[in-house]
């Protein structure tokens, strides 16, 4: 076999390899996502009207929160269809 | 340690009065005593007879005196806060991060939280050079908002806590399967990360106080023979309990040093009445207070056994 066609299955195995891996963990994304959004929504939820610790500690933790911020603002986006984005995680339909 | 004194009650009963009556008896047998002020409307420096600022004024031998400046200590709180968002959020031009601390200067909460921030200060810098600190309180519905603040975030910090124990052991788990997703990001232990130590010690700084208001100190609830101030005490009690910080004593501040108030419910009526007497004539020097009777207050405080830290 040549060395070119050894390095393509080998490039092949290494795309498949991560196929899997990316499937294995696309549920725990979507689960580690939500609860990030759920952090999110708990800290400043009284910005939307949700029970909140009181406003100085959510003024305390916000400096720390950009990663959350952002997962809530992207969940925000996708509400208006959730069905769609869950069966696009999990592969459906 | 210092021994922590507060004086609670309904405006105008004399809790001022009593804060420097008991700083001023105390310093006079002996202890070092420093009095704060926690409350917006200060006089005690006019009770003291001393002009007092944000740090200790001596008053006399023994006795230091400061008054809280509450407005200043929400400036510093927010301060701090928005040099910390500016340094995180560079990137965010649209965010106009001093009219979002405008707001929050009013946010319901922030008051509370710097008088916490001054009564942490003075427990921590100031208090270990005296033996007693003697606290006159603001106006009974900051004061019991100040109480509850560490029990109510304490319990938002626990399920902060958990929650976010919950999202690292999920990006951890990620990163085991699969180190190159974005979302294993972040996957350290609770030790290394930002939030869950930001968490941590907040939990700690509330716990502290939660500690000094329910074990480390002595309340006493001020009130005159008056249907309306023992009504007002009445209150005070049954919310101290519902937050398990003990009241200790009832100040009876009564014009002619004699009696009791009408009627003391049940929660009231166990707790050891102090009877002052009441300065009948115009305060003229600090040694009037001294005709006020808190004895019985200064030996419960002095004899009680010290909660450590």
């Amino acid at each position: 076999m040549s060395p070119s066609a050894v390095a393509t299955i080998r490039r092949a195995l290494h795309a498949l390899r991560r196929l899997q891996r990316e499937r294995a963990t696309a549920v725990l994304e979507l689960e580690l996502k939500e609860l990030e959004n759920v952090f999110a929504l708990l800290v400043f939820g009284g910005f939307v009207g949700l029970p909140s610790p009181p406003a100085p500690l959510a003024a305390e933790l916000l400096p720390l929160l950009e990663r959350e911020l952002r997962v809530a603002a992207s969940r925000a986006d996708l509400a208006h269809d959730p069905l769609a984005a869950l069966a696009g995680t999990l592969d459906a339909g | 340690m210092a021994r922590n004194a507060f004086f609670l009650g309904k405006g105008g009963t004399g809790k001022t009065t009593l804060s420097a009556a008991l700083a001023v008896s105390l310093a006079r047998s002996g202890r070092r005593v420093l009095a704060v002020s926690l409350d917006p409307a200060h006089n005690l420096g006019d009770l003291l007879g001393v002009p007092l600022g944000e740090e200790p004024v001596r008053v006399e031998e023994r006795l230091d005196a400061l008054e809280v400046d509450l407005g200043a200590w929400v400036e510093r709180h927010l301060a701090a806060r928005r040099e910390e968002l500016k340094a995180t959020y560079a990137y965010a031009s649209a965010l106009n991060v001093d009219s979002l601390f405008d707001l929050l200067r009013f946010s319901p909460g922030t008051e509370e939280h710097a008088v916490l921030l001054a009564i942490d200060h003075v427990d921590r810098v100031l208090a270990p050079s005296y033996d007693v600190v003697v606290w006159d309180t603001p106006p009974t519905a900051l004061t019991l908002r100040f109480l509850a603040m560490p029990t109510v975030s304490s319990r938002w910090l626990a399920e902060l806590r958990g929650l976010r124990e919950k999202i690292l052991g999920r990006r951890q788990a990620i990163s085991r399967v699969n180190p190159e997703s974005a979302a294993a990001a972040g996957a350290v232990a609770p030790a290394d990360d930002p939030v869950h130590a930001r968490l941590g010690a907040m939990r700690e700084r509330l716990g502290q106080l939660q500690d000094l208001f329910a074990r480390r100190s002595l309340l006493s609830v001020v009130v005159n023979p008056d249907f309306l101030s023992v009504a007002e005490a009445e209150r005070i009690s049954q919310a101290l309990a519902r937050l398990d910080i003990p009241l200790s004593a009832v100040c009876l501040n009564s014009r002619d040093g004699a009696g009791s108030p009408a009627s003391l419910a049940p929660p009231l009526a166990g707790l050891p009445l102090v009877t002052t007497g009441h300065l009948a004539d115009a305060l003229r020097s600090r040694d009037d207070l001294l005709r006020l009777d808190l004895a019985p207050l200064a030996e419960q405080l002095l004899h009680r056994p010290e909660a450590a830290r």
